[in-house]
């Protein structure tokens, strides 16, 4: 009886495993560059899910706070002014976190700096 | 290691271990490097001279696996393509070592930079950078001569500032055969070109220039071969340069000589001679915030015999201070 009990707990969670490992998701683009930090990437982003059975869907944070289905192999576009970092989680319909993907918000100095050949305020 | 004592030779000099003996040197005290060129034959300061040139050349190739020193947060630093612009105001002035020469007063400290990819114009003068890197730059320039400014208040570098007088009135003539700078013939403003090698090295900053007239006013040179170490803690800057110049006599002779266009006195007649000259400044600044800072300036040179025995000269030093409060827009 416990010999059966055990298999079926390992089969529920091979299953289970299986069901995660098929899910598999992206979102484009990965990163807004920015040469000032007060700049803003008016971007169309894409999130495509491939999963197997799970209905499924995503929450963009402090964006989108419902969450949107997203069928099977379907691609959802979203036109989004990205400000800072975005986080976006994919949910099981009870509401458990699949997984979290994240937009990075990018600074770079686009001006090179370069060393003033005389000291500042050095007019005399 | 550094000699000692108050006189150094130049066997001296050259026995110290190339980076850390000129370092020290540089350091420690200038007065070494005053004696070592006063008592010391001209032959032999040229030679030391050289010496020196030779090292601050090849320093950079010596640390080549030294770490860069930061321009991004760096108050030396400037973007490319953009102006640094800021008024500085406060109380300060500057002395005068020729005879009646007015002091010039300092009320107002502009500084203005413009920097694109290879050109600048940084605080009057305009040059072209090649190559520069983090560590290193080489640039030629032009700028106005500061010499012309000791004979009239009216300096590009003075504009800013409002007319004032430390002087005394014109006195002719005196008992030790001084002349007025009133009384001389006028000096022409002379446009300086030149070609500057710089090396950074974490807090350690080296430069050497070589400057001739390129409006053929004089057609003297000068070299100029200074350190300076910068200091960053908290929101205090400091930093604190000795230096040393060569004049040649053409430049010294032209604004500092006497000739019979000056004056029909023969007796004050007076050919100015090259020679080297000696600085150490101090500059601090505390930055209250992203635009104000507390500003504080001090220089001292001390000029060569061949300039201050001059009739027309009175004093063999030049001073400056400043201290104010900067704002950067």
């Amino acid at each position: 009886m416990k010999l059966f009990a055990y298999l079926t707990i390992t089969l529920a969670l091979l299953l289970f495993s299986n069901s995660l490992e098929a899910m598999e998701w992206e979102v484009i683009p990965e990163q807004c560059i920015v040469s000032q930090s007060n700049e803003v990437c008016d971007a169309k982003v894409r999130i495509s899910v491939t999963q197997n059975k799970e209905v499924v869907c995503i929450r963009i944070i402090e964006k989108l706070n419902r969450c949107l289905p997203v069928n099977n192999t379907e691609t959802l576009s979203i036109n989004l002014k990205i400000t800072g970092p975005v986080s976006i989680e994919l949910l099981q319909q009870n509401g458990d976190i699949i997984d979290i993907k994240q937009i990075k918000y990018t600074l770079i100095n686009a001006k090179p700096k370069r060393r003033r050949v005389k000291l500042p305020w050095s007019v005399f | 290691m550094c000699p000692n004592s108050s006189f150094v030779t130049l066997e001296q000099l050259e026995s110290i271990p190339v980076v850390n003996g000129v370092m020290n040197c540089l350091h420690s005290s200038l007065q070494i490097s005053i004696s070592a060129i006063k008592f010391n034959p001209a032959n032999k300061i040229e030679r030391c001279f050289k010496a020196l040139l030779f090292l601050l050349l090849f320093l950079p190739l010596m640390s080549a696996n030294a770490s860069e020193p930061d321009c991004e947060t760096s108050v030396y630093c400037i973007d490319e393509n953009s102006w640094q612009l800021g008024i500085a105001m406060g109380l300060g002035g500057r002395t005068n070592p020729l005879v009646d020469g007015d002091a010039v007063p300092f009320l107002l400290l502009p500084d203005i930079a413009y920097y694109g990819e290879s050109f600048y114009f940084d605080n009057g003068e305009l040059g072209f950078q090649f190559y520069p890197t983090q560590n290193t730059s080489i640039e030629t320039f032009i700028a106005p001569n500061s010499e012309r400014a000791n004979f009239s208040f009216w300096h590009p570098s003075n504009i800013l500032i409002p007319a004032a007088s430390f002087g005394s009135d014109a006195t002719g003539i005196d008992d030790e055969l001084e002349l007025s700078i009133e009384q001389i013939e006028t000096r022409k403003w002379a446009i300086d070109g030149g070609i500057r090698l710089q090396w950074y090295h974490q807090s350690h900053h080296f430069q050497i220039k070589f400057i001739t007239d390129v409006s053929g006013v004089h057609n003297g040179q000068q070299i100029n071969l200074a350190y300076r170490y910068l200091l960053h803690k908290d929101n205090w800057r400091l930093n604190l340069g000795p230096q040393v110049k060569w004049m040649s006599s053409q430049l010294t002779d032209y604004y500092y000589g006497v000739r019979k266009g000056d004056t029909p006195i023969e007796e004050l007649f007076y050919e100015a001679s090259s020679g080297f000259q000696y600085g150490l400044d101090l500059n601090a600044s505390y930055a209250v915030n992203a635009h104000w800072q507390w500003l504080f300036r001090t220089s001292y040179t001390k000029l060569h015999e061949g300039m201050s025995d001059s009739p027309i000269v009175e004093d063999d030093y030049v001073a400056s201070a400043f201290v104010g409060i900067a704002y950067r827009f």
